[in-house]
């Protein structure tokens, strides 16, 4: 078997590495352009809000490089700002149903509404509701507009939104989700935790509760319902991902030890992107990653305490 | 490759996804004149997927044979790292031993899987033959081997999506009863005079089938999905008819 070695300029994938990359990180080439034509490869964002830095960043999956196909993940940023209260991180993961051909639409859409809502103040039970509706709307109009076919015109995501402050050197969460897109905390010596949004990929579907299965309950639901919660974590940085990352999070010691040593503190927005596409064997799924990091030069603006109106108050 | 590239650590890769798969083919007597376009089809799946290194990446697979007995020609592992075994006559017809076997193997490789951390799909077994069981009690074995009885807990609770290839000789009735579970497997029949055709057809199937599954292994989605024939294959593709009670009155 004739494997270039590493260092191939043609491929695409990200040249940072975890263990075996496997051939698809090492002979896979980029690929014509996506159809539709716009739509990057990589998106990132880089943001400061008093007392937090954010880095922000998706990375289409290998897989979608190989099916010439755009990548179905999406976030979005926004901030929340009550009179006398703190000042809020407003963010949102989408995951997108990789069965379903336009997925990736209903990500971006659910992902936006869900940060506008809460930067508007709307509780994320509410919030979530308004996105299943719209997206239910979106996925309708696409079907009948298509091939009604919904391997090519169907579309459902998971979806994951925070509103994060910080009080002194106390992370504050306000969270809510739907599918397996999750909430984690990175402590200040290196320790992972997630904080929220497994229950369900972790339930075991496939009846030898030996397998690996992947079944999630996306948006459009019937009711638009979600899971919300809020957390209190001391430390460390916050962070939302799609499974593309958190699963081999989750799933190895060498990945969780590797990101803690890259993520403990906040890299340039570029690197932060290409640590989210790191390559390893079989994980080629697209990966979104959102990281809020205390602002160590701007701690005197997080000592307010306000109670004003929060995305989950009344969840 | 990187700027910043962490080793792995004695091969094992913590988390990652395999997708197993099992070819188990029939090599008894009958088989004396097929056995060259039988080989030739599985160095064609070889390059397949050796071809698609995303297929590569995940799928492992596992070469059976079964006669009077069954064995292990090419142990669980990637196609890029292996060298496919040349398959030869034997003797008779034993589903028993087969089945017996496969169980073995599926169990014996999931438990060593699941040792080193990987995440695995549930695993799919192609079963090849040409003929019916010499064994009359080639049902009960499949039943207390290969099957799981949700109900009562007895059984294989680990078992494989079972998808039986039949050719030649090989009974249709003994095909549906094959495909398990129910729900989620399918079985395969030729009835083309033209045997080169049929093991052609058939292992276009199960390549194809690999390839699709393996290029699926992801979240939300179906792991193994298994293909059509093609148009004009003559092979014929049907739902199963497993029933645990099932009494072979041939």
């Amino acid at each position: 078997m004739d494997i270039p070695p590493s260092g191939n300029a043609l491929a695409a994938a990200s040249s940072f590495v975890i263990g075996d990359p496997g051939r698809t990180a090492r002979e896979l080439p980029a690929g014509p352009p996506v159809a539709p034509a716009g739509q990057a490869d990589v998106e990132l964002t880089a943001a400061t809000v008093p007392g937090m830095v954010i880095r922000a960043a998706t990375v289409r999956g290998l897989l979608h490089r190989c099916d010439g196909t755009p990548g179905q993940d999406a976030f979005a940023l926004a901030q929340h700002a009550a009179a006398g209260g703190p000042r809020r991180v407003v963010a949102a993961v989408c995951d997108g149903v990789g069965a379903l051909g336009r997925s990736g639409e209903a990500a971006r859409l659910v992902s936006r509404c869900l940060a506008d809502l809460g930067a508007a103040g709307e509780p994320w039970p509410d919030a979530f509701a308004r996105a299943n509706d719209e997206v239910a709307a979106l996925a309708m109009e696409a079907m009948a507009g298509g091939t009604r076919n919904a391997n090519l015109d169907g579309m459902a995501t998971t979806a994951i939104a925070a509103a994060v402050h910080r009080i002194s050197d106390e992370w504050i969460i306000a969270g809510a989700w739907v599918g397996d897109s999750t909430l984690w905390h990175l402590s200040v010596d290196g320790q992972w935790a997630v904080l929220a949004g497994l229950a369900e990929e972790d339930s075991p579907q496939d009846d030898a509760e030996a397998f690996h299965s992947t079944g999630v309950r996306p948006l459009p639901s019937a009711d638009g319902a979600c899971t919300a919660d809020e957390f209190s974590v001391c430390g460390g940085a916050i962070f939302m991902m799609s499974d593309g990352v958190a699963n081999p999070l989750r799933w190895s010691s060498e990945v969780r030890k590797t990101l803690a040593g890259w993520w403990l503190q906040p890299p340039d927005p570029f690197s932060f992107a290409a640590q989210v596409g790191f390559a390893r064997r079989s994980h080629i799924d697209d990966r979104t990653v959102i990281g809020i990091w205390p602002d160590s030069n701007d701690d005197a603006l997080v000592s307010l305490e306000g109670s004003s109106e929060v995305p989950g108050d009344d969840g | 490759m990187s700027d910043e590239q962490v080793p792995e650590r004695d091969g094992i890769e913590e988390g990652q996804l395999v997708m197993p798969f099992y070819l188990i083919c029939d090599v008894s007597y009958s088989m004396v004149g097929d056995m060259t376009d039988l080989n030739a089809g599985l160095r064609r799946l070889h390059q397949a997927i050796v071809m698609q290194p995303v297929v590569d990446d995940v799928a492992q697979i596992c070469i059976m044979s079964f006669s009077d007995q069954a064995k292990v020609l090419l142990p669980l592992g990637q196609m890029s790292e292996a060298a496919i075994p040349t398959l030869s006559v034997e003797g008779g017809t034993d589903y028993g031993s087969a089945f017996r076997e496969l169980a073995q193997t599926v169990e014996r490789d999931r438990a060593a899987l699941k040792a080193n951390g990987y995440k695995i799909y549930r695993p799919c077994v192609f079963f090849l033959t040409d003929g019916a069981p010499n064994d009359r009690s080639w049902h009960q074995t499949f039943t207390s081997t290969l099957t799981y009885d949700r109900q009562t807990g007895q059984g294989m609770k680990s078992h494989p999506i079972f998808v039986p290839f039949g050719f030649r000789d090989a009974p249709e009735s003994v095909m549906q009863q094959l495909a398990y579970p129910p729900e989620r497997s399918k079985w395969y029949l030729a009835r083309k005079n033209n045997v080169e055709d049929a093991l052609t057809g058939m292992l276009d199937v199960i390549m194809k089938t690999v390839v699709t599954s393996a290029r699926t292994a992801r979240s939300s989605q179906p792991a193994v999905t298994q293909q059509a024939p093609a148009a004009g294959s003559g092979i014929t593709q049907g739902n199963s008819a497993y029933d645990p009670d099932w009494v072979d009155e041939d």
